[in-house]
């Protein structure tokens, strides 16, 4: 601002300058016109005077001179005596004399010398007649001048302490001029001598300085209104500069101080404006963006550069909607902005580019990803306690099962030993001892049952806390070995036994596997029912996604409502069967533990059981998360 | 006390129990005919006079239920959830007979009409007793509609 200010002030003096200059130049001009005009006066009125007198010379001439009365002041003229008839006297007895051009002009030039301010003549010559007519030294360089073709000289002169123009023209000899000078060789045509004009400057002098003066005045007027006209221009500019640049300032600290990087580009994609802010977002200055209005394109991400085009050519179009893309700044930081912009218009509503506004919002987006984060491990925790809790739901009502299951079937026992125990003496007491044969064996088979819960519950119990670490098995190696150990029974039953060859191999606990097998194998050949053939088949299939190992027979197979029940804990669907009901409550077990399902399924009574597993537990080295089993 | 033949069906798996249950309402001289059967499906076969219990001559109506909770195939609760949904069963008083004292089975029992709740208990002299009591108070002191 301070240098627009300077540099008005300096225009003005400079324009105050050459309107000096100007002004000084063109009354300079008047001044000399002036006083030239002064001398073109004085010298028109010599030649004008000078014309005359040549005129009544010439008069003179023709006439051969004038008689005038002789005076005093006019004698005859002794020059002349060589002038026949120079006197004569009229019939009344006056007395005249000749008098020739030179001798009259003479006369009226000595009649002016009586006033300073006329014009004065003096005529003189190289050769003259008369002494007095002898040229001073200024009027016989001028004679001589006018022998060499000469036709006018002119000079001011101070004469007598008075400014006057002196100027000189020659007097050519003609045919009258002879009757006198003849005698001096003259011929016609010859410069017989000249005429000096004095005419005095002072009084013109007097209306030139007037002039001058008034010219002054107006001239002075003239500048001081011109300098006036600058002074206020000079004003008026710098307080409309004032106004413009505090208006500016109000704009450019409306459109500077901001934290977001504002930017006006133009049609031509160049920068109009762009907020100093940008270095801080993008690590690139103003200028840089200025010089290179392309660089904006460059820093885009890599990634977002797609994104950016589409909303750049859609922002053309006037339809760019806001996003979000990332820039890398000269440092290499990646920062994401918000960007938002709109095409401005003209005052007569053209088109003229685009105002764009870029936020960064790096700290939102770090904390919005912090949020998700956080949500998602959350969420990831709260559904972690909701398989935990299902689980724990599942446990308890195991539990709550397991409990009243005891509680039921151990005490079931109990009620009979106490029972026929009590009935035993009572029997005895009245001596009858017909039943108590019976009755000590049901004590006993009572006592048994219970020995027997009570083993599978302890190795029901055991399944839970003790697992092996899982193995690769050979599954037809295992199988074989389970069959070797049910020989016995196999072979009392005369069951035959069927085991596919080539079974795949499997990750798990290999004597917990076995006892799935065994228990799957026993319950087969323990329901075979009145099969004449027994049967008994061991295989794979491929399932959805997974190997479905099974166990088929031929035997009584399952009604469908009861499909569920015998894999309860001491649930048995033959109350006669042998065993506590708890072999294959106990094989899910093992199955589930190695993330496996176990289920049955049947044609239906009489149409033999198919018993089904999966196994999902997987070599611990492949996948450090998988469950292990075993670990409650 | 009519001169009419008493009925009883005992449903009970365990032998051992029927067994005791059967001597001890015998003692009791109270039912005239005892019918067992071991497991749930075949009390409702009884009931139905359906399969090898259809000759309703053979197998009749009886005047008391005597149910145990725990029983193969078809539970006790289902059995007793079936008689009391029968429009001709429901009349007749079932009294469920189990080892187990559990609250929840105690409630699932009166909350499907069991007309009485009887823990088995472990000691002989207690067990005659109940079931003597039992006995008189259903089929002699109780009146029936029929």
């Amino acid at each position: 601002m301070i240098k627009q200010k300077h540099r008005i002030r300096s225009f003005a003096l400079l324009l105050a300058g050459f309107w000096t200059i100007a002004i000084a130049i063109s009354y300079a001009w008047l001044y000399h016109h002036e006083m030239d005009s002064v001398v073109e006066v004085a010298r028109a009125e010599a030649r004008a005077s000078f014309n005359k007198d040549a005129l009544f010379r010439r008069w003179g001439n023709r006439h051969g001179g004038v008689y005038v009365p002789v005076t005093e002041a006019t004698l005859p003229n002794p020059y002349l005596a060589h002038i026949a008839e120079r006197d004569i006297t009229t019939p009344s007895g006056r007395r005249l004399t000749l008098v020739n051009p030179a001798y009259m002009m003479r006369q009226v030039f000595e009649l002016a010398d009586g006033h300073g301010d006329q014009i004065r003549g003096h005529i003189t010559s190289l050769k003259p007649l008369r002494p007095e007519n002898t040229p001073d030294p200024w009027e016989a360089k001028a004679l001589r001048q006018f022998e060499n073709g000469v036709q006018e000289v002119s000079e001011v002169q101070n004469v007598g302490g008075h400014e006057q123009l002196r100027l000189m023209r020659p007097f050519i000899t003609e045919e009258g001029c002879l009757k006198c000078h003849a005698v001096q060789g003259y011929k016609a045509g010859d410069v017989r001598g000249g005429v000096s004009v004095l005419v005095p400057l002072e009084n013109k002098a007097e209306y030139a300085k007037s002039a001058v003066v008034a010219g002054l005045l107006s001239y002075g007027v003239l500048w001081i209104f011109g300098m006036g006209l600058i002074l206020v221009g000079a004003r008026v500019v710098t307080r409309n500069l004032s106004i413009l640049e505090e208006s500016e300032e109000r704009y450019r600290t409306v459109a500077n101080y901001t934290a977001d990087w504002e930017y006006w580009q133009g049609l031509d994609g160049s920068f109009k404006y762009i907020s100093p802010s940008c270095k801080e977002i993008s690590d690139y200055s103003h200028d840089e963006f200025h010089d290179d209005p392309a660089l904006i394109k460059r820093i885009v991400h890599p990634d977002d550069l797609a994104a950016f085009d589409n909303h750049f050519h859609a922002a053309r179009n006037g339809k760019g909607e806001p996003i979000d893309f990332r820039i890398v700044r000269r440092d290499g930081e990646v920062r994401w902005i918000s960007h938002i912009c709109q095409i401005v218009y003209t005052s007569e509503g053209a088109e003229n580019g685009i105002r764009a506004s870029n936020r960064d919002i790096t700290d939102r987006k770090k904390v919005e990803a912090a949020v998700k984060e956080q949500a998602a491990l959350l969420e990831n925790e709260v559904r972690e306690r909701m398989v935990r809790e299902v689980e724990l739901e599942a446990k308890n009502a195991e539990l709550e099962r397991f409990t009243y299951t005891v509680s039921h079937d151990l005490k079931s026992p109990l009620i009979t030993i106490k029972g026929f125990a009590g009935a035993v003496l009572k029997d005895f007491e009245a001596g009858k001892l017909t039943r108590l044969d019976s009755d000590v064996k049901r004590i006993m088979g009572a006592a048994d049952k219970m020995a027997a819960l009570l083993s599978d519950l302890l190795e029901l119990s055991r399944i839970g806390r003790i697992m092996n670490p899982p193995s690769q098995i050979d599954l037809n190696l295992l199988a074989q070995e389970v069959l070797g150990q049910l020989s016995g029974p196999l072979a009392q039953g005369g069951v035959e036994v069927v085991l596919q060859p080539g079974l795949p191999a499997v990750w798990g606990d290999a004597p917990r596997i076995a006892e799935v097998l065994q228990n799957l194998v026993e319950n087969a050949v323990k329901y075979m029912g009145d099969q004449l053939q027994p049967l008994v088949e061991i295989g794979v299939r491929e399932g959805e996604g997974e190997q479905v190992f099974w166990v088929r027979d031929n035997g009584m197979g399952i009604a469908e409502p009861y499909r569920e029940t015998v894999f309860g804990l001491f649930n048995k669907l033959d109350p006669h069967s042998e065993g506590t009901g708890i072999g294959l409550a106990l094989a899910r077990r093992i199955v589930e533990l190695h993330d496996g399902r176990l289920w049955v399924e049947s044609e239906g009574p009489g149409l033999g059981s198919t018993f089904c597993f999966t196994l999902g537990a997987k070599n611990p080295a492949d996948n450090d998360n998988a469950t292990k089993g075993g670990t409650t | 006390m009519n001169g009419e033949p008493l009925c009883i069906l005992l449903v009970e798996d365990n032998p051992d129990h029927a067994e005791l249950a059967m001597r001890n309402l015998d003692d009791g001289k109270l039912a005239n005919r005892i019918f067992h059967v071991e497991d749930g499906e075949a009390a409702l076969d009884f009931l139905n006079h359906r399969g090898v219990y259809a000759d309703p001559g053979e197998y009749p109506r009886p005047h008391l239920i005597l149910l145990d909770l725990r029983l193969p195939k078809v539970d006790g609760i289902e059995v007793l959830k079936a008689v009391k949904a029968s429009e001709e069963l429901k009349a007749i008083p079932v009294v469920i007979l189990t080892t187990s004292a559990a609250e929840r089975d105690l409630a699932q029992a009166y909350q499907n009409y069991a007309n009485s709740y009887l823990t088995k208990p472990v000691d002989f002299d207690s067990f005659s007793e109940l079931l003597r009591d039992m006995g008189f108070y259903w089929l002699a002191w109780n009146k029936r509609p029929w």
